[in-house]
């Protein structure tokens, strides 16, 4: 029976697909698991010398040239506030911050995992005006994780052990409610699911 | 198909699925039967997956056949042949969700359900016309036997119908069916906004905390509360008339500043769509008569249907303009559009009409028969035949009888209006009538609200029967011209033959009773109106009831004609006695109990209604609705009782009316309270929703939120904090939704905010500041008691003071009674005295540490909101004892860092209270802690400093933001103060602020201090020394470079400070390494004429003795009387002098003067007489 069965397809989603979606991303990958990731945002937003000055990028904007760019601005406090390194660490992932909402090419994902409620909340959106022709059933998740690089560590690891864990069940339908009450036990950190269609 | 079944694996089945994929092809049919099979496939993948693929193909099947027809006028017959195996498909999914399947496959079957809803209703875009795409609206009626408009739209309702139940047969359900199913609903709600006003109520309707156990509540609530805001958003008129419906909604699911957020853009984005759409309105108005208007926006709309609009449709054979009606039409008008079609389709249609009126829901088939009825000729006798139902029982029952008003009542109308929360609530002077109109609309509609849709169970009894039944209490045959009628309602002849016979009877019947208010009854209240009024004994009540059972079935169920059982004719009525009646109703009510059948509810409240409850009844009702509160709808069944109990109330005054209402209430809600767990709702909706809140409510409240004595209080924290946070939660909506209990909630909050335990505390204060104190209605009060209790615990250490003072027993008492008298006189409501009085009594030696911190959290809280309060903490803290001040020391820290210096604190400093300059000082610590204090608290500090408070120790804070010239002035002061202080000044000094820098440099600070003139600034010399200590002591600060140059600054100065060469010594005691630069500083001392000034030579020469032989260049630049001064007080540093001045070979440079001093002329001479015998010292120079 299991040879008849695909693997799950999972995707990671966060605001601007740099930090909370990427560590995710990098994690899952590295333990095998077939995954992609997106932000929600308008646009890629990194925190820049202020508050009211942070630097925004188009989706699609290589990794790479952020890095270049930002390491030229300023290397010292972008090293200093994890920008850096960070970018690095998503350039050996990927090349681009790729946005959700435009992501029909890329076909269907059996999990969506989100970091933020808004973020949810926007991905059920998105799913709701999608014209549903597959009929496929997604379950999306939302883990709540702050965005830092210290909480995206600690939230990519939940995300992982959640992953793995709905990878294993015979059917997550079944199990979702289950998993879900165990990890906010253990974790102890807020969990909301929803099913939409493809 | 079991074979072709069993001849994929898994695999296999599951690789074909992959290629049938979403192209539709001829080649398709022959796939069909497998496709069938794999729905009782053994791997349930396979079935989700077949599932899927059928969700996937009826969609493109009937996409294809609207192309075929719009393009070529017909279909192919391949295209035909696939659709036929649809319906085949289709009609076998609802039994996979009645199965114990995966939920996996369920939740596909849902997304199938929901998709055959949307296909098979019809549907409007944007323009208001039918679309390109697929619409049964676009499919010609007859056109081919299974495309039939009518029976697609059937079965549409039936898709929606199975997805209702699947929402509300929840309980035993997982949360990912849950949560497809609302998913599902909501989007057909807002696709298909004619069936809006259903899901919506049913949504509503539905408890995501409690229905469903096991699942994950919140995401269910989340999902619910998605689909809510999705309404909200939407510019739907139907959805915008629901906005307030969904707002409370929203706010009973998720309240909290997110959802006020969205809904204050909601309510914001209207206006504008508002301000827009009036004027499209208007313009649309006038291109359009209005009756099309009415039928589009309003759902009960009038004359839709003219009378002879049917029979016509029905005899015109083209019906092209049928389809254009239908899509003008309301809910109900296109029901009766469609039974009419079916009607006309003779005995073919009689199987998919009984279908269909068998699962129109309730609301939408009384829609159909008040429609229907407006067509009734205007001459009929009777106004609105629904109200004629007159039974044997209503007769004897004196609270039923209403006057005759009621007749035109509504009887649908929700019973929520006549709320007893609402503000403009009817709990003040209700009259009998009013109660009375309470208790039976809140009966009917009830009643139409749950009647379920019977889908799924092809047992059910139908929903309410439009017409009146006279007849059910007199002969069958006359129930079966009823059950005729029902079932072809619009067929106007008969009806109005019908209609005329039953309100011939009807004014029969009529003119023996005086006026009768029950609603539409169901058949099953029929039967128990006929249970209670007519048989007298056991026996006869069964063969009756069940006769009638076998009867009623039959003639509902099937087909009408069929039934035409004979039935013993019974008496019309029966006069029992007071026991009788009791022991029937009490056989009654355990029967119907025991019998857990759905219209338990309906039956129960009749009941009550009907025969005043004694005790023992309503004891084993309450039982019955606390043993399954959610599952029995045990609270609806309960307001039902208590409504009727008020209206008891209402009618006899006396005690005992009073007395079984307050036993029913509390024991019921008692019992939720055990049964329930915290989280629960129920119990704040029994006492939001009860009709009257005795005291005893308010008691058991109290109770919960941690007030009770000590016994079951410890029972209690085994529950944590939980109870503690219902009560208070009951507390928050009884405050917000009664206002007559307004006052005693708040009370019970308030006692809650100075409970002892901290738990309680917290939490109650939480409520209080952050909830309560922006309500106008109650801040007033919660200000004045958290005063009173701050005042009181400053008081009651006064009064203990002097207690100890006079250390009488007598004195003692007397002032505990006048205790009392205070704080009774300072809070309003004499039930709180009592309590509160009694909590001062308990503690007779004077509050501790915690009490106090108890009696004034409330008060800190407050401050946080109402800055201006802590004036009161400034005015009284004079007057506070030490514990209460310690207690105060702990609040304001936590309180600054939440409020940060405020305007009103900068009042209180300008112009500050007798006796708190503690306390400003502490205030000043925490305000300056980690953050520069701004410009307006230095202002205000230095200006209390130079007019009231001369203590230096409230500028410290500050310090650090002062600049040099304001520092220096001050600086003799901080010196002054104990060393401690000090140093925290010096620290201040030093640490500066981010944009000014340090107001003085460490060697700026050596130099200040240096400057001090003992005298002149009366400042005690030893405070000058201890300070220049201090200074010493931070190596780090003070590094030798510092002090060199303070040092250099220092012997500049004329005259020299005082303690200067005492600094010297410290320094190169310090740092040895700086002596050269100390020589350095001698030499120009030297030059200075150091001994002119006897204090500081004193030093000098201790200096030069120590750091010999490093000062022997300096010595030797003295003058000669001084050289010989020095080496007279000193003999001991003659002799290495000398041999220093041999050794380097410098007497030559030397004046002769200095060489004699030193004995070394001599020597070298020869000649002039040695002044000296130092003949020692010159053997040692001659030695060395």
């Amino acid at each position: 029976m299991a040879e008849g069965r695909k693997r799950m397809r999972f995707a990671m989603v966060c605001s601007s697909n740099q930090n909370r979606s990427m560590e995710a991303h990098s994690v899952l990958k590295r333990h095998g698991l077939d995954v992609a990731s997106y932000g929600t945002g308008a646009h890629v937003k990194l925190p820049g010398p202020s508050l009211h000055e942070p630097n925004v990028y188009e989706f699609g904007t290589p990794y790479k040239t952020m890095y270049d760019e930002l390491r030229r601005k300023d290397p010292d406090l972008y090293k200093r506030n994890g920008i850096l390194p960070m970018l690095k660490r998503n350039l050996s992932v990927k090349n681009a911050p790729q946005r959700w909402q435009d992501n029909l090419a890329d076909g269907c994902f059996d999990i969506v995992m989100t970091f933020e409620e808004r973020v949810f909340d926007l991905v059920m959106e998105d799913m709701n005006n999608r014209e549903q022709k597959l009929m496929k059933a997604v379950l999306i998740i939302n883990l709540e994780v702050k965005d830092n690089h210290e909480e995206a560590a600690a939230g990519a690891k939940v995300a992982l052990e959640l992953c793995k864990e709905l990878e294993t069940t015979e059917s997550w339908e079944d199990a979702i409610d289950d998993i879900v009450a165990k990890f906010e036990r253990e974790q102890e950190r807020r969990i909301l699911y929803s099913i939409s269609f493809y | 198909m079991a074979d072709s079944s069993l001849r994929f694996d898994s695999s296999r089945a599951l690789r074909l699925l992959e290629d049938v994929g979403t192209e539709l092809s001829e080649d398709l049919v022959v796939l069909m039967p497998t496709l069938i099979s794999f729905l009782r496939h053994a791997d349930p993948l396979v079935v989700k997956k077949a599932i899927t693929c059928g969700t996937v193909l009826i969609a493109g099947v009937l996409q294809e056949i609207a192309f075929q027809i719009n393009s070529f006028g017909k279909v192919e017959r391949w295209l035909d042949e696939m659709w036929s195996w649809m319906v085949q498909f289709k009609d076998l999914i609802p039994g996979l969700l009645l199965e114990s399947v995966p939920v996996g496959t369920k939740t596909a079957a849902l997304k199938f359900l929901e998709t055959c809803a949307l296909l098979f209703t019809p549907h409007l875009d944007a323009t208001g016309s039918p679309g390109k795409g697929f619409n049964i609206v676009n499919i010609p009626r007859g056109y081919c036997r299974f495309l039939d408009p009518v029976i697609l739209e059937s079965d549409g309702i039936k898709a929606l119908n199975l997805l209702l139940d699947t929402l509300h047969s929840s309980y035993s359900l997982r949360g990912a069916l849950t949560i497809t199913s609302i998913n599902c609903l909501v989007a057909i709600a807002k696709k298909r906004p004619a069936y809006y006003e259903r899901i919506l109520s049913e949504l509503l309707s539905f408890d995501p905390i409690n229905s469903v156990q096991g699942a994950h509540a919140s995401s269910i609530r989340y999902n619910l509360r998605a689909g809510f805001l999705g309404f909200l958003r939407s510019t739907n008129p139907s959805m915008v008339e629901s906005r307030d419906k969904l707002i409370m909604a929203l706010r009973g699911i998720s309240p909290g500043e997110s959802t006020e957020q969205i809904i204050r853009q909601v309510e914001k984005m209207s206006r504008n769509m508002e301000r827009s759409s009036r004027d499209n309105f208007r313009s649309y108005k006038d291109e359009h008569p209005p009756a099309a208007e009415d039928s589009i926006s309003r759902k009960r709309g009038s004359a839709v249907l003219v009378p002879e609009d049917l029979p016509s449709k029905r005899s015109r054979s083209d019906e092209s303009d049928q389809s254009e009606a239908n899509s003008e039409l309301t809910p109900a008008g296109k029901m009766i559009a469609v039974i009419g079609a079916l009607i006309a389709e003779g005995e073919r249609g009689v199987a998919p009409l009984e279908l269909l009126i068998s699962n129109i829901h309730a609301d939408l088939l009384a829609d159909i028969v008040i429609e229907t009825m407006q067509q009734l000729p205007k001459s009929l006798p009777v106004s609105s035949p629904r109200t004629q139902v007159p039974t044997g029982a209503l007769m004897e029952n004196p609270v039923s009888t209403g006057d005759g008003t009621e007749g035109k009542r509504d009887p649908r109308r929700d019973p929520r209006r006549l709320d007893p929360r609402r503000p403009v609530g009817p709990m003040g002077s209700p009259g009998t009538s009013h109660i009375q109109s309470q208790v039976s609309t809140d009966a009917t509609s009830v009643d139409s609200r749950t009647v379920p849709s019977p889908s799924l169970q092809s047992t059910r009894l139908p929903p309410p029967l439009p017409f009146p039944e006279p007849n059910f209490t007199e002969t069958a045959p006359k129930i079966e011209m009823k059950v005729e009628s029902e079932s072809k309602p619009p067929h106007d002849i008969k009806l109005t033959d019908v209609t005329e016979t039953l309100t011939k009877e009807g004014t029969e019947i009529k003119t023996e009773l005086e006026s009768c208010t029950v609603p539409p009854p169901d058949s099953t209240f029929i039967d128990q109106d006929a249970v209670e009024s007519t048989p007298d004994d056991h026996n006869s009540v069964e063969s009756y009831r069940s006769s009638f059972q076998a009867e009623n079935k039959d003639s509902l169920m099937e087909d009408a004609s069929a039934s035409s059982g004979e039935l013993p004719v019974f008496p019309l009525c029966l006069e029992l006695c007071e026991r009788e009646k009791r022991e029937a109703c009490q056989m009654a009510i355990k029967r119907i109990i025991d019998g857990k059948s759905d219209s338990c509810l309906q039956l129960l409240a009749r009941m009550v209604a009907l025969n005043d409850p004694d005790d023992e009844i309503l004891e084993q009702i309450q039982k019955h609705i606390s043993v399954d509160f959610h599952r029995d709808k045990g609270h609806e069944l309960a307001m039902h009782l208590l409504y009727h109990l008020k209206a008891v109330i209402i009618m006899d005054s006396s005690s005992a009316a009073l007395d079984r209402y307050e036993k029913f209430l509390t024991s019921l809600a008692r019992a939720l309270l055990d049964n329930l767990p915290s989280t629960d709702k129920s119990f704040s909706r029994l006492l939001g929703d009860a009709p009257l809140l005795p005291d005893s409510a308010f008691h058991l409240l109290e109770e919960l939120c941690g007030m009770s004595d000590g016994g079951t209080q410890k029972e209690r924290e085994i529950d944590g904090g939980d109870r503690i946070t219902q009560g208070l939660g009951t507390v928050w909506s009884l405050i917000l939704g009664r206002p007559s209990a307004r006052m005693s909630c708040l009370n019970i909050a308030l006692k809650c905010c100075v409970h002892s335990q901290d738990e309680v505390r917290s939490k109650a204060i939480r409520l209080v500041v952050n909830k309560l104190y922006l309500l106008s209605y109650a801040s007033v009060r919660i200000e004045e008691f958290a005063t009173s209790k701050l005042l009181s615990v400053v008081c009651d250490q006064t009064l203990e003071m002097e207690v100890d003072q006079t250390s009488s027993r007598d004195v003692k008492v007397e002032m505990m009674n006048q205790e009392m008298s205070v704080t009774s006189s300072q809070s309003s409501e004499p039930g709180l005295s009592e309590s509160e009085s009694g909590l001062v009594l308990s503690r007779p030696s004077g509050p501790s540490l915690s009490q106090a911190q108890t009696q004034i959290s409330l008060f800190f809280a407050l401050c946080s909101k109402k800055p201006s309060l802590l004036r009161v903490v400034f005015d009284v803290y004079g007057k506070t004892p030490k514990v209460v001040k310690q207690a105060i020391h702990r609040h304001i820290p936590v309180l600054l860092r939440n409020l940060g210096s405020c305007s009103e604190l900068l009042d209180i400093i300008y112009n500050l209270p007798e006796g708190s300059e503690n306390l400003v000082t502490l205030v000043l610590q925490v305000l300056t802690d980690e953050s520069t204090p701004p410009a307006d608290l230095i202002g205000a500090v230095k200006h209390l400093y130079y007019t009231k408070l001369k203590d230096p120790v409230i500028l410290i804070p500050m310090l650090s933001s002062l600049s040099k010239e304001e520092v220096l002035p001050i600086f003799p002061r901080l010196l002054e103060l104990p060393l401690e202080k000090f140093q925290a000044a010096l620290a201040r000094i030093l640490q500066g602020s981010a944009h000014t820098g340090p107001a003085l440099t460490p060697a700026e600070v050596l130099v200040a201090i240096h400057d001090i003139n003992p005298e002149k600034d009366r400042v005690a010399l030893k405070k000058v020394t201890d300070a220049c200590t201090a200074c010493f002591e931070q190596r780090t600060v003070f590094t030798q470079q510092v002090l060199a140059k303070a040092l250099n600054q220092m012997v500049e100065k004329a005259p020299l400070p005082l303690l200067f060469m005492r600094t010297v010594i410290q320094t190169i005691d310090a740092f040895p390494s700086l002596v050269d630069f100390v020589m350095s500083l001698l030499s120009k001392l030297v030059s200075k004429q150091i001994w002119k000034m006897p204090k500081l030579y004193a030093g000098f020469l201790k200096l030069v003795s120590q750091t010999q032989p490093h000062s022997f260049p300096v010595l030797l630049e003295l003058p000669s009387m001084q050289l010989e001064n020095v080496l007279t007080k000193h003999t001991n540093l003659r002799a290495p002098l000398a041999s220093y001045v041999i050794n380097k070979n410098i007497h030559p440079t030397l004046p002769s003067q200095t060489l004699k001093v030193l004995g070394l002329l001599n020597e070298s001479q020869q000649t002039t007489t040695r002044p000296f015998d130092s003949g020692a010292s010159i053997q040692g120079a001659t030695l060395t």
